[in-house]
């Protein structure tokens, strides 16, 4: 867990769904689902951010200057994510999301220890299409 | 040559710390009641049919991929977790045929752990090698083959914790923030990890006291593997330990893993 480095960011799992013609509100997963931050649900949430971001790190890339995360977005990981919040929506609400899904993780970068200012930032990746059932 | 033989020979005669013993192997299911208990409300979350967690289509064979037959089939969920709550709460008391039930709470477990990989931490897997080990382990048989077991299940537990540590350090050390004494600092400061109190009270603030506590925490793993087989380092080092958990539990909340640790401290008992 904290070996060999220990992450120098917070990690939260957000999305957001169309409703009514328009996208909702970004959610922390867990959070809104009706789990308090101390839960234990919200270890399954951070265990799933952590082997999201490792994969954030080792695959995304550059090309002409655009950001590329066709490679994350194949992996694992990235299904995990999706599948977690829209369970986890599906659980809590009693509702399926039928149409799309799009997902983002917040990071909360740690001050470098002296500096004081935290800093954060998303990384949204692409809407997800709900293929029917 | 002939203390090697003498030491052979006293594997047969009953373990001298009996007690110790008993206690550690008690502890160690009591940890997997604990830790049932611990994600008693999202069971269904991990593990059942509705499970949160991502379950790839694959198909297995029972007999091929075992540890992975809850996560293909969650339908298993209530015939593998009671049975292990069960299984491990007889598994805390000894008698006979003991063996039965921890050999259960240990498959079971294999399972629960690898179909929730997301809900655990170290402190499980490291548990279940331990379970492993005390599957034979029986304190109120006194029999040459039992007292050997005993003996062979101990050493094999204290073996297994002593080389935990000593991997946890090597690997720390292959990174920069352990031997740069930051790692203590960025821990507390990640929000799953601190508390209010040692926020509010600038703890994290104090560099100096980071780097000690990082660095404490380093050679304490790197002296274990040593220290822990004398007689007179090994109080120090479990009461270091004791201290060293029960500060991680209370103020980074990960009750699991500490208590895994700390029960494990059991085996090294010198109690008759």
């Amino acid at each position: 867990m904290f070996a060999p480095e220990v992450p120098e960011y917070d990690l939260q799992l957000q999305y957001r769904y169309p409703t009514n013609g328009a996208w909702s509100e970004w959610n922390e997963t867990t959070e809104s689902c009706g789990f308090e931050y101390r839960d234990r649900a919200e270890y399954l949430e951070q265990s799933i951010c952590s082997g999201l971001a490792y994969q954030v790190a080792q695959n995304i890339y550059f090309e002409n200057g655009v950001r590329k995360l066709d490679r994350i977005e194949a992996g694992f990981d990235y299904g995990k994510a999706l599948n977690y919040a829209l369970k986890m929506h599906e659980h809590y609400y009693s509702k399926e999301i039928e149409d799309s899904l799009q997902i983002r993780l917040q990071f909360v970068f740690t001050p470098k220890p002296g500096a004081e200012e935290e800093k954060t930032d998303y990384l949204e990746f692409n809407t997800f299409i709900i293929p029917a059932h | 040559m002939s203390k090697i033989w003498t030491w052979i020979d006293g594997l047969s005669s009953p373990y001298a710390y009996k007690s110790g013993l008993r206690l550690f192997t008690a502890l160690v299911y009591l940890w997997f009641v604990i830790s049932a208990f611990l994600v008693w409300d999202i069971r269904e979350l991990i593990w059942g049919p509705k499970s949160v967690l991502l379950r790839f289509g694959m198909q297995s064979e029972l007999s091929v991929t075992y540890a992975y037959s809850l996560m293909f089939r969650p339908g298993l969920f209530p015939y593998i977790f009671y049975p292990h709550v069960i299984a491990a709460v007889i598994s805390i008391f000894e008698f006979r045929w003991v063996f039965i039930p921890r050999i259960i709470t240990w498959i079971t477990g294999i399972l629960l752990v690898f179909a929730g990989f997301n809900a655990f931490n170290a402190g499980f897997m490291f548990m279940l090698l331990l379970a492993f080990y005390c599957i034979p382990i029986n304190t109120s048989r006194n029999t040459p083959i039992q007292n050997t077991i005993n003996h062979l299940g101990a050493y094999a537990a204290m073996i297994q914790i002593a080389l935990g540590y000593g991997f946890s350090a090597l690997y720390k050390l292959s990174g920069e923030m352990w031997p740069s004494g930051e790692a203590v600092y960025y821990a507390l400061e990640l929000r799953r990890f601190s508390t209010d109190w040692v926020t509010h009270l600038g703890i994290t603030k104090q560099y100096w006291l980071m780097h000690l506590f990082t660095w404490i925490a380093l050679g304490y793993q790197m002296l274990f593997p040593i220290a822990v087989w004398f007689s007179k380092s090994r109080k120090i080092l479990i009461w270091i330990g004791v201290a060293m958990h029960v500060t991680i539990a209370v103020v980074m909340h990960l009750w699991d893993f500490s208590l895994a640790m700390l029960f494990s401290y059991a085996v090294f008992l010198k109690k008759k």
